[in-house]
């Protein structure tokens, strides 16, 4: 996959408007759909706040593309991330997680958002671990902003951008915000403290 | 948050607030099969008891170790403590294994005050003398909340000593803060003077105190071993301040029935209404280590949380 | 031996005398009181607030320049407490003495709560001839009212007396027995000690910490109600009347007594009563404003606003005799404990003047001179002391004071051993600033010589 270098944007950019957006997930999708076999038992588990609504989504369109079922779950992180000392928590509001379902001997398809240092996805692996024992894990994620401060990768990815630590990469989801758009940002805005 | 967590007096209504949206979330920790989350991991929490306390101390410990966070017990019965050393002393002490939290309980009022002046980790009052018990308030209110959706205009009675109550110092404060009509009965001779000033009703007999409203909390009362004891004896105090069968039919029939426990059964409150549908008791006991998770997590949680909340 | 003060403002109610003026010391006696200048050849020149004077020890002609100052007679405090013998940890006489000094004060009647009580003509030897060898200030003894002050038994007033107390008083307690209290006017009257009270019912006080009110309710401290005070007062008042012995209240501190004592004055009780400068400046909202600094914590307590305004009164309209600080010394390991174990008490010696002189009489309307009076004849005739005045022949003890002199309290650099100084950090307008006992200079500048 080719990456596409932003790191001399200086104003607020579109990475990915709804059409491309749609775009992206129709890929990945297609990609997840070929990979799984029929003995897999599959899950979607998405990591809030914007990840558990893609991974819905391909979910359903899984579904709608197999016709098989499979469980949907949420994770919250908040209470695993390790920046906890310097950071504490991103929001006052934690919504936990919601996973109604055994994870033993699933195949996990992780949904994320943006990957960016790693620790969220360091975080969901902990928070596994604590809930069973899955078959695997497969980590999904719509875009990649470089930047790893641990290594971990994606299995399945939907673009792949190079920024600088300065600038900030955001999605919005039309459940949450109303349209759905990946945009990067000069610099973190003010209000807000949503994860990478 | 500020450094400590010293009493209902310091806390605006929006941080009342901001404690008990967290402590929403933690309480779902308690409901998993792994209670325990890794946030707190590597920190430690001193837990400093002048008075013995098992309830209140195994709850901290409780929420404590749910965030993986390690505790330290001292209690002044073990005499690690001992009484008389002066507040520097005992600073200093504590100050040499580093502690993140100190959470202290102490039979005059004041202690915890003074040492979170004096040292840099964060102190939670677990109670000092007749001032205050913050957490106690904030549980109660939690448990108001999960059963009765608009807090501001509630009407709530407390009934019970409410002179050396700490429990009932706290309500009070945070009560009357969030919009609450308090009401407060008990023996004259266990109500403070100036009582009104509080900004409290004051009702001349139970039956007036617990009609019409929406919460009834009890105290506990305990016989007085007292050269000059403010009650006779329990079975009097029973009989004309207890919350017995008989005045069921005075309360609401969506009312909720509260006490902070050790409950004294047939003195404050008869066992049938402490089991029966109206009580809450239980529910305070899970709030109470819920509400202690959020407060250690927001007392370590660095500043970002000031960040978010505008 | 010549001392000249120079025109300073010379205010002696005792002497009728308020005129700027000079006066003259020689050797340990007041020689002249004058509005005329009085000169004497080869002084040494001292001014208060300027340079330092070389060698004022060895000088035996010293003149004093005490232009915009006021030159009153030597300040007494009737109510100290140093701790010696027992804890002298807390406070030595020589420590207190050199607060004394320090603090503008030329005489204190020390109390007896030391450790032995001072409750035998050994102890009193003790502690008066160790004062004497020092020397900064006149010390006066106070001996026990009853044996180890215990309240049991009278103490050996004759003897203690024969050694030169002046006063009786288990101050620190109170002789709960009414009848013990009765002995003891009694037979004090047949020694001529005065019988000081320390008016407190302990069934009333009990274990309370504060004043009684809605600070200590906000606060969760328990509480002393007013009338733990107030009855006892009325009983010591009943029971002068009844013996017709003369009896002095110490630090009285609310609004009932302060009535109390006006009506048995009308009446004609041989009833006297005293104030300390906290009681008349801070109320129990200190003790919240400081949270729970145990320099608040004192007995009796502090008190409401309206407590303050009636003892203003009292000493306007003459109820109140007189100002003492019931300077009470603590180490700091013993109050910096919580506010139930902490010792009550507070230091006093020097920070009376400072806050007097400022908070009183700057700011509140009480005049100068009766400021004087309080801490000169008032006290002085309290206990029958041939003290407080500048008339011919006198003991030469004097206080020179500027009202203007700004100082911060600082208990980091008292004399006394004790910090527990509830006006730590103060500014204030108003400061001793020479104290002169039996013609020497003892205090310049507020530095000992």
């Amino acid at each position: 996959m080719q990456t596409i270098d932003l790191r001399d944007h200086k104003r607020e950019f579109v990475m990915a408007d709804a059409e491309q957006f749609k775009g992206l997930l129709d890929t990945l999708l297609g990609e997840i759909v070929a990979a799984v076999t029929a003995d897999d038992e599959v899950a979607f588990i998405g990591i809030r706040s914007r990840g558990n609504h893609l991974a819905r989504r391909l979910a359903d369109g899984f579904m709608g593309r197999t016709g098989r079922e499979v469980d949907v779950g949420a994770l919250d992180i908040s209470f695993y991330r390790d920046d906890f000392a310097a950071v504490g928590l991103h929001q006052p509001q934690i919504n936990d997680s919601r996973i109604d379902f055994s994870i033993d001997g699933k195949t996990v398809f992780l949904v994320d958002d943006v990957l960016y240092t790693g620790r969220t996805i360091r975080a969901a692996l902990i928070c596994f671990a604590d809930l069973g024992r899955t078959k695997c894990i497969r980590l999904v994620e719509l875009i990649d902003r470089g930047l790893r401060e641990l290594p971990i990768e994606p299995d399945y990815l939907g673009m792949s951008v190079e920024t600088l630590p300065s600038q900030w990469v955001c999605v919005e989801v039309v459940e949450r915000d109303g349209q759905d758009r990946a945009l990067l940002f000069p610099s973190r805005p003010k209000r807000g403290g949503r994860g990478e | 948050m500020k450094k400590d967590l010293l009493g209902i007096a310091d806390l605006t209504p929006f941080e009342i607030s901001m404690i008990l949206d967290l402590a929403e979330s933690t309480k779902s920790i308690s409901e998993r099969t792994i209670k325990k989350v890794p946030t707190l991991r590597g920190r430690t929490v001193v837990n400093l008891f002048f008075e013995p306390s098992t309830r209140t101390r195994l709850s901290f410990e409780v929420a404590q170790k749910r965030l993986s966070a390690d505790t330290v017990n001292f209690s002044v019965s073990g005499s690690s403590i001992s009484k008389g050393e002066t507040l520097v002393d005992t600073a200093k002490n504590l100050a040499a294994m580093s502690p993140n939290v100190i959470v202290i309980r102490h039979s005059v009022a004041g202690y915890p005050h003074r040492l979170a002046k004096i040292m840099d980790a964060s102190i939670v009052n677990a109670g000092d003398g007749f001032h205050e018990h913050p957490t106690q308030a904030l549980l109660d209110l939690m448990t108001i909340r999960e059963r009765k959706p608009k807090i501001e205009g509630l009407k709530v009675a407390i009934v019970g000593d409410i002179a050396r109550s700490r429990v009932a110092g706290s309500n009070i404060l945070c009560l009357t803060k969030m919009g609450v009509e308090v009401t407060v009965m008990g023996p004259s001779s266990m109500l403070p003077l100036h009582v009104r000033r509080l900004g409290v009703n004051v009702a001349p007999n139970l039956k007036e105190a617990i009609i019409g409203k929406d919460v009834v909390m009890l105290l506990r009362i305990q016989a007085e071993r007292d050269a000059a004891p403010r009650f006779p004896s329990p079975r009097e105090y029973n009989r004309y301040f207890g919350l017995k069968m008989e005045h069921i039919k005075y309360l609401k029939s969506d009312c909720i029935i509260m006490h902070p426990g050790p409950i004294n059964r047939g003195v404050e409150i008869d066992p049938e209404i402490a089991d029966g549908p109206l009580s809450v008791i239980l529910d305070q006991v899970a709030n109470g280590v819920a509400v202690r998770m959020a407060v250690l997590l927001l007392l370590l949680g660095g500043r970002s949380i000031y960040e978010i909340s505008d | 031996m010549k001392l000249v003060i120079k025109g300073g403002r010379i205010i002696s109610p005792g002497d009728r005398i308020d005129y700027v003026g000079d006066l003259l010391v020689e050797n340990d006696r007041i020689k002249r009181v004058s509005r005329k200048p009085i000169d004497i050849r080869d002084a040494v020149l001292v001014r208060p607030g300027g340079r330092p004077a070389k060698s004022l020890k060895k000088a035996d002609r010293i003149a004093i320049d005490a232009k915009g100052l006021v030159v009153a007679p030597g300040f007494i405090d009737i109510h100290v407490h140093f701790r010696e013998p027992g804890r002298e940890d807390a406070e030595t006489i020589e420590t207190g003495m050199k607060a004394a000094a320090a603090g503008g004060f030329t005489s204190v009647l020390a109390m007896p709560n030391t450790t032995p009580a001072n409750d035998s003509q050994s102890t009193t030897l003790f502690i008066l001839q160790k004062a004497a060898r020092i020397g900064l200030v006149h010390l006066f003894a106070a001996g026990a009212i009853t044996q180890g002050r215990e309240g049991q038994s009278l103490a050996a007033i004759g003897e203690m007396a024969e050694a030169g107390i002046v006063a009786i008083s288990d101050d620190g307690d109170c002789v709960m027995n009414g009848t013990m209290m009765r002995r003891a006017l009694e037979y004090a009257s047949d020694f001529g000690v005065r019988v000081v009270s320390h008016s407190e019912d302990r069934t009333l006080s009990r274990d309370g910490v504060m004043h009684e009110g809605f600070v200590s309710t906000k606060l969760g401290l328990p509480p002393i109600p007013a009338q733990a005070e107030t009855v006892m007062v009325y009983r010591d008042i009943s029971l002068s009347s009844l013996t017709d012995v003369p009896i002095h209240i110490a630090h009285v501190s609310t609004k009932e007594s302060v009535e109390l004592i006006r009506r048995a004055k009308r009446a004609g009780i041989k009833v006297t009563a005293e104030v300390t400068p906290h009681h008349l400046t801070l109320t129990d909202e200190a003790v919240d404003e400081s949270d729970y600094d145990t320099s608040t914590k004192v007995n009796p307590p502090l008190r409401t606003q309206d407590d303050i305004d009636a003892l203003i009164e009292g000493l306007l309209d003459g109820t109140i005799d007189a100002i003492a600080t019931d300077h009470a010394p603590h180490t700091t390991t013993d109050k910096e404990q919580d506010y139930v174990a902490a010792p009550f008490g507070i230091v006093g010696l020097e920070s009376a003047l400072p806050v007097c002189l400022d908070r009183l009489c700057a700011k509140k309307q009480l005049p100068l001179e009766l400021l004087i009076q309080k801490f000169t004849t008032g006290p002085a005739d309290v206990l029958g002391l041939n003290s407080g005045r500048l008339a011919k022949g006198a003991i030469a003890d004097i206080t020179v004071l500027d009202p203007k002199r700004e100082v911060t309290i600082d208990p980091a650099k008292f004399y006394s051993k004790g910090r527990n100084c509830p006006f730590d950090g103060w500014s204030l307008a108003g400061a001793p600033v020479c104290t002169i006992t039996s013609g020497q200079i003892k205090m310049l500048d507020g530095k000992l010589l």
